[in-house]
């Protein structure tokens, strides 16, 4: 795609051997100009069981992360091995405005807390205990005359904050909280020059893909959004446009070229993909020695495959022949 | 509707079937009552297999008077023993072509049928009434057959969905219209919403003057966050032309709409090219060569309505008929004039060409009936070897088969092509008969279920009475010794093979069970087959898809 | 040889199964490629079904529009069919059946852009034959 150009390479982190994705307006740029909606996998730490709607990290598929470094439009970036050295690496200047970063940062999210317990009205009991963290946290602090304001301000106006509160007064962070950054992006964004050498000469970990990828890839080429099919029965649910806008049109199973199928299994697909109106669809990559007997053989039907198959301007895609079985209302 | 006209009914229909007589929507409705006529069902399927059982009665200590009962049970028993069973040996013939047995005889047929549901007509679903259906058909018979109904029904539910259809694309163009206007969502826009439309487009005019020409060309340049593209105003030539900003709206909208609905091969009926520029979703495949820059907009799918599902739904559209003729829930027709009256014209048009084949009807009077009740390997052997009540004539010899000549002819035939050499201790024959012959022993009626993906299906009492309640998928397991030593493995099937099946039977309110059986090493073939048989062992193992939000209690 | 004849036997079972529990007429079987007289792979059955029984999502949307009104009665004629038979017991591999797909002469001519399909006939032991659409290529679905 055209667009891929146009855009910084994006930063795939490979954790645990997932694919992640922490910034969302790189969520955004696949999701419009590389049909991939891939799957939210982030949850609120505070609320793990809370699990129907994910946010940030998003996995993406391994065979999605392939086709991305393939067309040069993302690179994979182990990030375990990444963040030790490159703390480790940062110059003296750097590294004061990291932390700096870091002490801005749990300042920030103090305040907001305190700003919170403002609004809240509070049992009174606790104030004593409240005034005794008090002084200890007013010592050494850049800020401690403001922090001392609202905390007067606070207790003047307002309760202090329950004793059950699980986050209590801060008596050893002065500063603020003390803030344990998930993902690099710190380390990231202050070395903007760095970033461009390591897309494209530094190659991206070996992506392992399963044995569907060439379904994967053929499928994405022709512009459809693939999401994970297990759920459904299937290897990849496929869309024809946007997710949120469409309903899928097939649901997709990878064979392998000569792999055998039983014909009871096409029964079953062929009615689980009717009953809620989808096609079900079988593919794989044709294999080699097919390729040369059709080109031996026969090239007006080589010509017609080609053709029906939309090779694009990227040599990459693999060859697959797809088909799609739907009930025949007899 | 009432009871007087029920029994006139079939005649009536077939009356209307044989003229050309308009025919009353009422009447029409009328004759798909299902109630059969005749013995209650419970008498002619009173009987669960095709054998007689003569127990005792039962002796209870409390009531003295069922000692008598036993003794004089058991006296008239002594005294005049009833007939030894199987009392009817049934008939039938080993057809090679299609490796199945076929029983020709009517009683046979419909003593097999009704004592067991043993075998499946050829042309039928399931009861063998071709011959029924074919004299229905020209209006020589009173009775109905569920394959008509089904014919009917589906004509009726054609119509239906070509209504459907058309209503949905009413529903895309109406959407599409909204959109030519509510696609400029930007601030001013979006202040200009509650007014009319002639205000959004003189505030566009007016106040946007510098972004008139980005409207034109490439359509709104502030879209809808979720969607907007960079894109900057590419021409794309089908868009570029120079319709003035009026136009936006109303009737060109419908042209635009119209000129591009249909859609490549593979495309969704996806967002064509507005005049507003407004969107293809670039990635609609088949288009996105021809245009790859175009912008979206939020629209949605017209088909959010048909893509929901009832647990009570048929399992797909149309083919929510079971192997026994019924329907799950009451089939989607209303019966109203227009879809009626197609309906009997459709069959009307049925009967009119059996007419042709058959030139006069009462020359029809004679159909041959072609049907037979054809029995699976499993079933066929069932009869002879556990219950007795079959014997199969070989056509080449003419000779009846013993059951070990059946069953070594059985486990050749179950591969495709068969073989008539190196029979394994897991022939497909001898898998598939464990599990059959287990579920029968325990009284299940045991039924192909290729319809629905999976090996057998286990009827309670019968397709006539209920649904299947569970489908079985039998699987073999290489757990002795002397396989792992062979280093044998199942054939290795994905967790979306299974999601698959599971996902089948639970559209079609079954549920599934995997059935594994443990397959014996290596034996003497000359063993008799009860002695092989017992080799094997089932095990079951129900698979239920959990949902945590759904399975609370 | 026993194999063809084999596959003998699975052409006449759904022959005889399209005749007379279908009411398909002019049925005939192929035993070569009409594209170039080679020998198909297997035989393939041709014929007429009673009525139209597939009906392509984009079509369908003309026809919506040439008969807007519910009254009409839609067209339907039927159209020829092309059926592979194959049996329950069998199994088949995405080469075998783009080497069926490969043998076959282009869809209609009216329609040569559209991708081939097949009516696949399978057949089971208790005679059950499901028959299931195959499209040679990405086809959407029939939405209704």
């Amino acid at each position: 795609m055209t667009s891929s150009t146009s855009h910084a390479p994006l930063r795939i982190s490979k954790l645990a051997g997932r694919y992640l994705i922490f910034d969302i307006d790189d969520v955004m740029y696949l999701r419009r100009n590389h049909n991939m909606c891939s799957v939210f996998t982030g949850t609120t730490p505070q609320n793990p069981q809370q699990n129907v709607f994910m946010g940030l990290p998003l996995e993406l598929m391994p065979e999605e992360v392939k086709v991305l470094v393939d067309k040069h439009v993302a690179y994979v970036a182990d990030d375990a091995a990444f963040h030790p050295a490159r703390l480790a690496s940062l110059d003296a200047p750097s590294r004061q405005a990291y932390l700096q970063t870091l002490k801005d940062e749990g300042r920030a999210a103090y305040q907001e807390f305190v700003d919170q317990q403002r609004r809240k009205p509070k049992p009174s009991q606790v104030k004593a205990k409240n005034k005794k963290s008090e002084p200890s946290s007013s010592t050494e602090s850049p800020r401690k005359g403001t922090e001392d304001e609202e905390e007067a301000s606070l207790f003047d106006s307002s309760p202090a904050p329950t004793p059950a509160d699980p986050t209590p007064k801060p008596e050893a962070e002065p500063e603020g909280y003390a803030v344990t950054h998930t993902t690099s992006s710190l380390l990231l964004t202050q070395q903007p020059p760095h970033q461009q050498p390591i897309t494209s000469p530094i190659p991206s970990p070996a992506i392992e893909v399963p044995a569907s990828y060439p379904l994967y890839a053929h499928l994405q080429h022709k512009g459809y959004y693939m999401m994970p099919g297990l759920r459904f029965g299937c290897d990849y649910n496929v869309y024809p446009g946007d997710p949120l806008r469409f309903h899928s049109h097939f649901q997709a199973t990878h064979h392998g070229w000569e792999e055998e199928i039983t014909m009871l299994d096409i029964v079953a697909g062929g009615r689980l993909g009717t009953g809620v109106k989808k096609g079900y669809l079988l593919g794989g990559a044709v294999s080699e020695t097919h390729t040369e007997h059709i080109d031996g053989n026969d090239t007006g039907r080589g010509v017609d495959i080609t053709a029906s198959h939309g090779k694009g301007g990227d040599g990459t895609i693999p060859h697959v022949r797809t088909f799609c079985i739907e009930w025949a209302g007899m | 509707m009432t009871d007087i006209t029920k029994p006139n009914l079939p005649q009536a229909d077939a009356a209307v079937l044989a003229s050309d007589k308009p025919v009353d929507p009422e009447v029409k409705q009328d004759v798909r009552p299902l109630v059969p006529r005749g013995p209650p069902m419970h008498q002619i399927y009173a009987l669960p297999a095709p054998i007689r059982t003569f127990p005792l009665p039962n002796f209870y200590p409390s009531n003295p008077l069922s000692l008598l009962h036993l003794i004089y049970a058991w006296v008239r028993q002594t005294v005049s023993p009833p007939r030894h069973e199987p009392a009817v040996v049934h008939q039938g013939i080993w057809s090679p072509n299609t490796r199945s047995v076929h029983i020709k005889d009517p009683k046979s047929i419909r003593a097999l049928w009704e004592q067991g549901f043993f075998g499946k007509g050829l042309y039928s679903r399931s009861e063998p009434n071709w011959l029924k259906r074919e004299q229905a058909r020209q209006g020589k018979h009173e009775d109905h057959v569920a394959e008509l109904y089904t014919t009917q029904r589906r004509e009726e539910r054609k119509l239906m969905k070509w209504e459907r259809a058309r209503k949905e694309q009413e529903a895309i163009s109406r959407t599409r219209l909204q959109e030519a206007w509510v696609g400029p969502v930007g601030p001013k826009e979006l202040l200009a919403l509650p007014n009319s439309q002639r205000d959004l487009q003189l505030t566009s005019l007016i106040d946007l003057p510098d972004e008139d020409e980005g409207i034109l060309a490439s359509g709104p340049t502030n879209l809808t966050s979720a969607n907007g593209d960079k894109s900057e105003g590419r021409p794309n030539g089908i868009l570029m032309p120079s319709s003035p900003l009026p136009d936006v709206n109303g009737g060109s909208m419908i042209e635009s709409e119209t000129s591009t609905f249909p859609t490549l091969n593979g495309v969704h009926t996806g967002p064509s090219p507005t005049v507003s520029g407004a969107y293809t979703p670039k990635a609609s495949p088949g288009c996105s060569t021809v245009a790859t820059k175009r912008r979206k907009s939020v629209r949605f799918s017209p088909k959010v309505e048909s893509t929901t599902f009832h647990l009570s739904d048929p399992p797909s559209p149309g083919q929510g008929l079971q192997p026994n003729g019924k329907v799950p829930n009451g089939s989607i027709t209303n019966g109203n004039s227009p879809l009626s009256q197609a309906v009997a014209d459709a069959i009307h048009t049925d009967s009119l060409e059996d007419e042709v084949f058959g030139n006069n009807s009462d020359l029809a009077i004679e159909i041959v009936d072609r049907e037979h009740l054809q029995l699976t390997l499993e079933e066929a052997f069932y009869l002879v070897f556990a219950l007795g009540v079959l014997t199969i004539m070989n056509p080449v010899t003419g000779k009846s088969m013993t059951a070990p000549e059946l069953f070594t002819l059985c486990r050749q035939q179950s591969y495709f092509p068969p073989r008539s050499m190196g029979l394994q201790p897991d022939d497909p024959f001898l898998i598939q008969y464990a599990v059959y012959h287990h579920f029968r022993s325990l009284g299940w009626v045991v039924r192909p279920g290729i319809k629905f993906g999976v090996d057998w299906l286990l009827y309670n009492r019968g397709p006539v009475f209920s649904h299947a309640e569970f489908a079985v998928m039998v699987l073999p397991a290489y757990t002795h010794d002397w396989w792992k030593a062979e280093g044998r493995r199942p054939p290795q099937k994905s967790w979306h093979w299974l999601h698959s099946i599971n996902r089948v039977q639970s559209t079609a309110l079954k549920t599934l069970v995997l059935v594994y059986v443990d397959i014996p090493p290596r034996c003497d073939e000359e063993l008799e087959p009860a002695t092989i048989l017992k080799q094997y062992r089932v095990r079951e193992f129900i698979v239920k898809r959990w949902l945590s939000n759904r399975n609370r209690d | 040889m026993s194999d063809s004849h084999h596959i003998r036997h699975l052409v006449d079972t759904v022959l005889d199964n399209l005749q007379y529990q279908h009411d398909w007429t002019q049925l005939q079987v192929l035993t070569h490629s009409p594209v170039d007289g080679s020998p198909l792979p297997r035989p393939l059955i041709s014929g007429l079904p009673l009525r139209r029984l597939y009906l392509h999502p984009d079509d369908q949307l003309e026809m919506l529009k040439a008969h807007p009104k519910p009254e009409d009665r839609l067209p339907e004629t039927p159209e020829i069919e092309w059926v592979l038979p194959t049996h329950l017991a069998e199994k088949w591999s995405l080469k075998s059946f783009a080497s069926v797909f490969d043998s076959m002469p282009a869809q209609a001519p009216s329609r040569p852009e559209r991708p081939k399909r097949i009516l696949l006939a399978t057949i089971h032991d208790d005679s059950t034959i499901v028959y299931y659409f195959m499209h040679d290529g990405l086809v959407k679905p029939r939405q209704n």
